[in-house]
């Protein structure tokens, strides 16, 4: 009986502990002379960077009195758990702005361990707050599970354009 | 990840304190802005809309919405109900359209609530009820929000028939 208690007094002490432990302390991955950040989970580098008020995809056509952002990625994944759900822009006020869902078959929303992903990441941001802004990738936390390191690379964000139109997929290349 | 955080969070609203006692609602004008602790919320109008083979009818309540956080939020959770002959049921189905996402921080949004309604005909009078919140203690390394009770009500009239 003794054991068992000791036992659930055990588990019960991780589980607090990593229920309570501070999730704000990240280490960032920033990108090498190649461009790429390479990560304990990942790599990914920016292929490009636009900015517009209108985007045409699929059939739909957006538009926005912000601004688009599309960031173009590469991704390369190492672990089992790496969905890039958590995809987002950081500007230089500390503002976030997670990747939108309008793109459909163009998102990059997972790479599977081993491939290397290439897709769209857009974003909708007031135009006055683009300046500095840098892209962050952190692994899907589920769970009790998350990740103390992400990728954070900085965005040459270019000229406004009138419109700009997504890529029609995704693809993965096994590497 | 941040939105999954505030859908968690806003999921555990009811579980965590339920509803403070409700506080006065001050009336507002259709088109004012009504400033909450993370959003401002601009009533506009109402509509019904018909249905049809795949929907019933509904009403819908059309705002703008800003989320004047410094994070991307799933939506105004339990702040809006409508004030309605039937009751007062509490909306959080949010529609962007042709939008998929979060509110954005500081990026307006033409949005809409709705219910589904029949056997409307003529004007009717819509209250459309704001709530505020407030961040609520919890030693889970989650954000956790209160709903603090009513604090605007915005009437506005909604015509036609389905």
């Amino acid at each position: 009986m003794r054991a068992v208690l000791a036992v659930a007094a055990a588990l019960a002490a991780v589980v607090a502990a990593v229920v309570l432990a501070p999730a704000g302390d990240i280490a960032w991955v920033v990108p090498g002379a190649d461009g790429w950040a390479r990560g304990p989970f990942a790599e990914a580098r920016v292929t490009s960077v636009q900015q517009t008020q209108a985007v045409q995809s699929g059939y739909a056509r957006l538009e926005t009195s912000q601004v688009f952002v599309l960031v173009g990625l590469e991704v390369t994944a190492h672990r089992q758990l790496a969905p890039l759900g958590d995809i987002s822009l950081l500007t230089s006020d500390g503002h976030e702005y997670r990747q939108r869902g309008e793109l459909g078959a163009a998102e990059l929303l997972g790479v599977e361990p081993g491939f290397t992903g290439s897709g769209t990441a857009m974003f909708e941001v007031p135009p006055e707050r683009l300046p500095g802004a840098r892209l962050l990738i952190v692994p899907h936390q589920g769970g009790l599970l998350y990740y103390r390191s992400g990728l954070r690379i900085g965005l040459e964000i270019g000229q406004l354009q009138a419109e700009a139109s997504a890529p029609a997929s995704r693809t993965w290349v096994q590497r | 990840m941040l939105v999954g955080i505030a859908a968690a969070a806003t999921g555990l609203v009811a579980a965590f304190g339920g509803f403070a006692p409700t506080a006065a609602a001050r009336p507002h004008r259709p088109g004012e802005v009504v400033g909450l602790l993370r959003w401002d919320l601009t009533v506009h109008r109402a509509e019904l809309v018909p249905g049809d083979a795949d929907h019933e009818p509904e009403m819908r309540v059309w705002f703008t919405v800003v989320n004047t956080t410094e994070s991307t939020l799933s939506q105004p959770w339990g702040l809006v109900s409508l004030v309605l002959p039937e009751g007062t049921p509490e909306v959080n189905d949010w529609t962007i359209p042709g939008r998929r996402g979060g509110f954005d921080p500081e990026v307006p949004q033409q949005a809409y609530v709705s219910v589904p309604v029949s056997g409307w005909t003529g004007e009717r009078t819509i209250g459309v009820q704001l709530s505020d919140e407030r961040p609520s203690d919890t030693p889970a390394p989650i954000e956790v929000w209160r709903i603090t009770g009513p604090v605007a009500q915005v009437d506005v009239v909604c015509a036609g028939s389905p």
